[in-house]
């Protein structure tokens, strides 16, 4: 091959073949470090954990609101509230709630509180109506049930999917630099096809194994708390993975382990944090920019045709910086 | 410890990162991050509840409160609803504010509120951030800097050298942790010039937390084989360490600040924010995190030599067990967890989350956990009995399929999700009542898992037994009956395929 035609796309089917092939070598590579794998499954797995925690310690909870009375308060009020399963004990209700011992005090008439609340607003509805006043505040009429879907669950999609993408910037910027110090990247460069394959190939394989575990994240909250769309989040996480390895890719150029790490990688984590801070700048710009849009939001399909540019674009960049002989 | 050793290390280390037009990098972006930071206006104080200064109403208003002029009607998702039942008004909101209780009452309330101020919380200031964005920033070098090492084969000579373990692993801790205390130290004095914030012994801790989080990040990488290991690995667990010691440092500060700062790095992290006044804190904060440094490298430094990869040979029970309890998270996790949302007060969540999605999700899973186990063997098609079968096997699981459905009619489901976890495991069992694509990923999950891999490492029977204890643990006569047939045909053909034509068939 000549030095010009080595940078160039060879479209052949020898070249596709061997793309595909050094795809699912990368791949399982990947497959094969314990600690990769622990990476992808961690944070899904202690998100859930928390979860089921959570819901645990909800399902087993026994503590009541509290709220101070004066003693003055007539027992026929301290029984109703005790009705509602209220913690009820007698003291100053100022000097308790100066010192936050409880949620709410009254002296029958007075309620002390900070902020409002449901709780709040109850006890004042149960003064009133023991003092027969013609209005009483109640809370806010609950909405009709939304199939189950929470924001909850969008957030915690939203969250893991900007670490998942600082994970593609770490594979795509390890996969050149381990490769090149433990000379497999030379090998695959000696091998009869245009240097952008190799790059492409490891691109596409820290998109694939970072998308996957990020799919199976969405298809978790999706089971059990409900994503408003899942296949959005999905394309989303896609081009946040793309994206991010691509900015790896790019920025490793011809780093590696004996000839300075830390820059490129503090770099990439940088660039792809700021990326991320295009959501807030620009809303609407970052709806269709990868791994902008993870927190933008949008249907996620304009991203992931730029991730698969910037992908393009990142195995050009790979060709002529890092595929140096 | 030899202190010349130490500081030859610390500069080796800091001469191979900052080498050349590259080595800029890292103080460029810590220059980038620290200096916006330190420049940052500081927080407004925590203010006294506020009421709105215009609230929407809707519903049978009275007239006084609409005579307001900072009531609007807006009939859909107004703040305030007004709903007379009776001779009683009812006001619905999250808050009724004064001018509105007062066009209410009148001048003589029936009942009063008084908002006190909001209680004072040590929350962490200024050195807290710059803290975090040091040691996050210096992370990947930290992680770099031992699997580097090794991947890069000079570990083994560095070893071999006149030089001890526990001075290599110093070294290293020394030249990050003055790399990143000088940076901290830097940004703080550039936020003292800038009048952001007081000094005091806040500084103490903020310069001593990137001593603590340095010693974590090469106690978590001291095993990586290379940087990619080491940098995922430190990504992956100091962020949550951090997290939970952060809040164990904080929730224990409300108790007394000298049990917050206590806390290793935890307690450095929020004294760097001036969470607790005094010098008693920083001094203690500072005390602990550096102990556990010390603890972290002594660590670090035994392990040094394990070689990464080298495990004990496994036993077919123990990765049996393994896969078996990996195969139940995965596939339990989706279709139980919902069931707890109907213990914890909100049993329409459960209904009202589709079972399929359930099983999809619990599919995609025990797919996984087959394909990563076979990309980790020399030839992962073989792993998983993925061979060609002849086509009177295939022939011979069609007619499986079919006469078992004709025993065990695939499940059905009713318009809701069910409630109860045996349900929803029967439902999900040999369902009939998914989609397609749903239902060719259960199957494919299923036999690859359970036919495919599990008979290869400890034999049919338990094989068995796992699939049942995991897919049918409340009828487990069913799940045997069923996990066996299949078995048969899988261990008959030498292939998986038999095995997916006869549950395609049943299901239809």
């Amino acid at each position: 091959m000549t030095r010009v035609s080595r940078h160039l796309p060879e479209l052949d089917l020898r070249t596709w073949r061997a793309l595909l092939l050094l795809t699912a070598s990368l791949v399982q590579r990947l497959m094969r470090e314990r600690l990769v794998l622990r990476s992808m499954i961690w944070p899904t797995a202690l998100t859930l954990i928390t979860l089921v925690l959570t819901l645990l310690l909800m399902s087993f909870r026994t503590s009541a609101p509290r709220f101070v009375v004066d003693p003055s308060v007539p027992p026929s009020l301290v029984e109703a509230m005790e009705a509602r399963n209220w913690e009820i004990f007698e003291g100053d209700p100022y000097s308790v709630m100066l010192e936050g011992r409880a949620l709410a005090g009254t002296d029958g008439r007075t309620i002390w509180t900070r902020g409002a609340g449901p709780l709040t607003l109850e006890l004042e509805s149960l003064l009133r109506e023991h003092h027969g006043a013609p209005w009483r505040p109640a809370a806010p009429a609950r909405r009709p049930p939304s199939d189950g879907r929470s924001s909850g669950a969008d957030l915690l999609c939203k969250i893991l999917a900007v670490l998942f993408s600082l994970y593609g910037a770490v594979f795509g910027l390890g996969a050149v630099a381990r490769d090149r110090d433990d000379g497999s990247l030379d090998s695959e460069l000696s091998l009869p096809v245009p240097h952008w394959v190799p790059g492409m190939a490891r691109w596409a394989a820290a998109t694939v194994v970072t998308t996957t575990f990020y799919g199976l994240a969405v298809a978790a909250f999706h089971a059990i708390m409900g994503v408003s769309s899942p296949w959005s989040f999905f394309r989303h996480g896609f081009a946040a993975a793309g994206g991010s390895a691509a900015i790896g890719l790019m920025v490793v150029g011809g780093a590696g382990l004996k000839r300075g790490f830390s820059g490129p990688m503090s770099a990439s984590l940088a660039l792809v944090t700021g990326c991320m801070g295009l959501w807030w700048i620009a809303p609407e710009l970052g709806r269709v920019l990868p791994i902008a849009s993870v927190l933008a939001g949008g249907s996620g399909w304009a991203p992931s045709g730029a991730a698969l540019a910037l992908g393009l674009l990142s195995a050009a960049v790979f060709s002529v910086r890092s595929a140096r002989v | 410890m030899r202190i010349g050793r130490l500081l030859a290390v610390a500069r080796r280390d800091l001469a191979f990162e900052g080498a050349g037009r590259k080595g800029l990098g890292l103080p460029l972006v810590l220059a980038g991050l620290l200096l916006p930071a330190s420049a940052l206006p500081p927080p407004q104080e925590p203010r006294l509840f506020e009421e709105p200064e215009v609230i929407t109403a809707s519903g049978e208003v009275p007239g006084a409160v609409l005579e307001l002029p900072q009531v609007t009607m807006h009939e859909e998702d107004a703040e305030l609803r007004f709903e007379q039942t009776g001779d009683i008004l009812l006001v619905r909101g999250r808050a009724v504010p004064e001018y509105v209780r007062r066009a209410l009452d009148g001048e003589e309330p029936v009942v009063r509120i008084e908002q006190l101020p909001p209680r004072p919380v040590p929350l962490p200031g200024r050195g807290l951030l710059l803290a975090l964005i040091t040691s996050s920033t210096l992370l990947s070098a930290v992680a770099a800097s031992i699997s580097g090492e090794r991947s890069a084969r000079t570990l083994t000579t560095l070893l071999a050298g006149a030089i001890s373990r526990e001075e290599v692993v110093f070294g290293k801790w020394l030249a990050w942790t003055a790399y990143g205390g000088v940076a901290v130290l830097l940004a703080g004095c550039a936020a003292i010039v800038g009048g952001r914030v007081d000094p005091g012994p806040w500084m103490l801790p903020m310069a001593t937390f990137p001593a603590g989080t340095v010693a974590m990040g090469l106690w978590l990488s001291r095993r990586a084989s290379d940087v990619v290991g080491g940098a995922t690995i430190a990504m992956r667990v100091l962020p949550t360490a951090l997290a939970a010691l952060a809040m164990a440092a904080w929730i224990l500060g409300f108790s007394h600040p000298l049990a917050g700062a206590a806390v290793p790095v935890g307690g450095a992290l929020l004294t760097a924010g001036a969470t607790w006044p005094g010098v008693g804190p920083a001094l203690l904060a500072a005390t602990t995190t550096l102990g556990f440094a010390a603890l972290a490298l002594w660590h670090t430094a035994r392990d040094l030599e394990e070689r990464p990869g080298e495990r004990p040979p496994s036993r077919p029970l123990f990765s049996l067990l393994g896969a078996g309890a990996l195969a139940a998270a995965a596939w339990w996790t989706p279709l139980l967890v919902p069931v707890l949302w109907g213990r914890a007060g909100a049993p329409r969540i459960v209904t009202s989350l589709p079972l399929e999605h359930a099983v999809f999700c619990g599919a995609l899973g025990l797919l996984l956990l087959s394909v990563v186990h076979a990309a980790r063997t020399a030839e992962p098609a073989a792993e998983l009995r993925l061979r060609t079968p002849r086509p009177s096997m295939l022939l011979a699981g069609a007619w499986v399929g079919l006469f078992l459905g004709f025993l065990f009619p695939g499940a059905q489901l009713g318009a809701h999700a069910p409630l109860l976890a045996s349900e929803r495991l029967a439902a999900a069992l040999t369902p009939a009542w998914t989609s397609a694509g749903t239902l060719l990923l259960l199957v494919l999950a299923d036999e690859l898992l359970f036919r495919g891999w599990l008979p290869r490492i400890a034999g049919p029977a338990a094989a068995l037994l796992v699939w049942t204890v995991v897919r049918s643990p409340f009828d487990p006569l069913t799940g045997l009956l069923f996990g066996g047939s299949m078995l048969l045909l899988v261990q008959r053909s030498g292939s998986v395929w038999p095995a997916v034509v006869a549950r395609l068939l049943h299901a239809l």
